[in-house]
């Protein structure tokens, strides 16, 4: 178990080395990094300094080296925009996004357990097709727009909630509803197909001709026994926000996370700032895969890790 | 989906050996396809979707760039102030909705064709080369997709835009590095079982070389699982490139794409509900079709699944 644990964590920071490679090769090889962070007007008298002060004139590998060294202690020198170290600023932008994508998570599960639940004991119901609908737009529809639907639904049409900005319910709703609409329909998907699955099986005979309710039959043993898939994919779901999706739905609804830190460093070229935010995606990323192993054992006692 | 996949269809023994059976000719096609009505909705929609593409300077009634500040933020025509002249109305420069729609469907289905030929190619390559040869290749090709799967894919692609700058072909480059992982795992996971199969043997016996197996008698049985697996991928590369048009690193102005319309409509979004609506519709059908097609696919080109079909709805 400590062994296939130190495996993991080994292959992760692999992972964490391999993103900060890519973006080192795309940025240093491809482009030039400080034609991009100049105005276009800057003569190319300037652009040399630039070089030599930020130590682009040098090779490739000492470049390299410095950076990964710099990078294993959390330094990717200062932001360009901000003029502060870059990393304090992805993490300061932290718990705005964490936040959102939490309560997006807590959304989606409790719109979607009922659903998955209901839909599995009377398959070809209403709700039923309801689960197929709701699943089959998770797939369609684009967050973004399904953000701004909501914002000309219920922020300028209905006036319920704040169209964009960072407080408390009324301006954490729309974004939180958005980035959980479409997880909500994968995972219902999940719970119907697993609950039926489940419900299959000998020991729901066992548990019902013991006399117990249909109600402790379906939540006590059939739900704790799908819960495996279903967690997991909560998990990937959650995973997947916080690598992708909050950038969108913070763009849409300027909710100041890290995500939305992104977008204005791409905006600006903020070389450092966008190796930080990148950085930062990555190790959540990789947590997030552990975190779910590490479920898979705690609610499957026959998962062994080898 | 199960809808998609209902069929009420009653197959004779016979068709059920040919696994390419549907793809023998349009009839075949058309005959399989008017009996799942599900999939016929899903491969209309995609139809007018390829023909817009297609025929766009002929059928838009305007030029989807020019301007016309005089008629800007027209609503729809079936809305009070709407003008027939433009149907769906105009946008905050005064061009025509349904004109950049149908021109944005160009940029959509190159994109999405573009990258899922060059991801699949590419995957594909790897998954036959590392299931075939298995051992050390293998584990380093499997590797290496592990660890790009793990990687923040919009982010990452958004910073490559950044540096490499906003094009057609740019994009489809950065879209078919994030997509080509799962080509390549599902290839490597079939080629792995059909490596043990009789017929593999048979054709090393005669001599055949290993180039020759893997693409000559290996891929061709590969194409079932691949088909549908492009068509699904198509669905999402098409929500992709609208993403990264909407973020602003996709289609620049003044070419028209779907995302980039939702992306112009958002400043607009209190007075001009048509702006950010309309465009977004056409991705969901567009993908929702897309979808359907691939589920129906999925079950008629397999025989197995289509055997099960059978089994369940008799």
């Amino acid at each position: 178990m400590a062994n296939y644990f130190v495996r993991r964590i080994l292959y992760s920071i692999l992972v964490v080395a391999g993103v900060s490679l890519v973006v080192f090769v795309v940025t240093h090889m491809i482009g030039d990094p400080v034609r991009l962070m100049l105005p276009l007007e800057a003569t190319e008298q300037e652009a040399v300094e630039m070089r030599h002060h930020l130590g682009f004139d040098q090779p490739l590998h000492i470049q390299f080296l410095k950076f990964a060294s710099k990078a294993a202690y959390g330094d990717f020198g200062d932001s360009l925009w901000q003029r502060t170290p870059a990393l304090p600023l992805v993490i300061e932008r932290l718990p705005a996004s964490l936040l959102l994508a939490t309560v997006a998570i807590v959304i989606a599960l409790v719109g979607s357990l009922p659903l998955g639940i209901l839909a599995a004991i009377r398959p070809r119901s209403l709700l039923d097709r309801l689960c197929v609908v709701v699943s089959l737009g998770g797939v369609c529809i684009p967050v973004f727009w399904l953000g701004m639907m909501m914002i000309l639904l219920l922020a300028v049409g209905l006036g319920w909630f704040k169209t964009s900005g960072y407080g408390g319910w009324e301006y954490l709703t729309l974004p939180a509803l958005t980035l959980a609409a479409l997880p909500a329909g994968r995972i219902a998907q999940i719970v119907r197909s697993s609950m039926i699955d489940e419900m299959h099986r000998p020991y729901m005979s066992t548990a019902r001709a013991k006399g117990l309710t249909e109600q402790t039959v379906m939540m006590r043993h059939a739900l704790k026994n799908a819960a495996i898939p279903i967690v997991t994919l909560a998990a990937w779901e959650l995973t997947r926000m916080l690598a992708g999706y909050t950038i969108v739905v913070e763009k849409v609804f300027a909710w100041p996370g890290y995500g939305q830190l992104a977008m204005q460093a791409i905006e600006r070229r903020d070389l450092p700032l966008i190796q930080a935010n990148v950085f930062v995606v990555a190790i959540i990323v990789v947590t997030m895969n552990i975190v779910v192993d590490l479920l898979y054992g705690a609610l499957d006692p026959r998962v062994r890790f080898a | 989906m199960s809808a998609a996949t209902s069929s009420r269809t009653k197959k004779r023994p016979a068709e059920q050996h040919s696994q390419f059976r549907f793809l023998h000719g349009p009839r075949e096609l058309l005959a399989a396809l008017s009996h799942d009505r599900v999939a016929l909705l899903g491969s209309l929609i995609v139809l007018t979707v390829v023909l817009a593409a297609v025929f766009a300077p002929l059928i838009a009634p305007h030029d989807p760039t020019s301007v016309n500040i005089m008629e800007r933020l027209t609503p729809p025509a079936w809305e009070a102030r709407g003008n027939p002249q433009y149907l769906l109305g105009t946008d905050q420069l005064g061009r025509d909705i349904l004109s950049r729609i149908i021109f944005g469907s160009r940029v959509s289905l190159a994109i999405g064709l573009g990258v899922v030929a060059v991801a699949g190619t590419f995957g594909v390559f790897i998954g036959l080369v590392s299931g075939f040869y298995g051992g050390r290749v293998d584990e380093i090709l499997m590797r290496i997709t592990d660890i790009q799967t793990a990687f923040p894919g919009l982010l990452l692609a958004l910073t490559i835009i950044t540096i490499i700058g906003p094009s057609v072909r740019n994009l489809i480059i950065v879209l078919a590095i994030n997509g080509w992982m799962v080509y390549a795992r599902i290839t490597r996971g079939i080629m792995l079982s059909l490596r043990e199969l009789p017929y593999m043997d048979a054709a090393r016996v005669i001599g055949c070389r290993n180039r020759r197996i893997i693409f000559l008698h290996a891929l061709p049985n590969l194409m079932s699982p691949l088909l549908t697996l492009s068509t699904l991928e198509l669905a999402r590369i098409i929500l992709a490139e609208a993403t990264l048009s909407f973020l602003g690193l996709g289609i620049q102005p003044p070419e028209a794409s779907w995302g980039l319309m939702i992306a112009d409509g958002h400043d607009y979004i209190a007075q001009a509900w048509w702006l950010v609506t309309l465009p977004g519709i056409a991705i969901a059908a567009t993908v929702f079709g897309v979808n359907l097609v691939a589920s129906w696919l999925r079950v008629y080109s397999d025989p197995v699944q289509r055997y099960r079909q059978l089994r369940t709805t008799d």
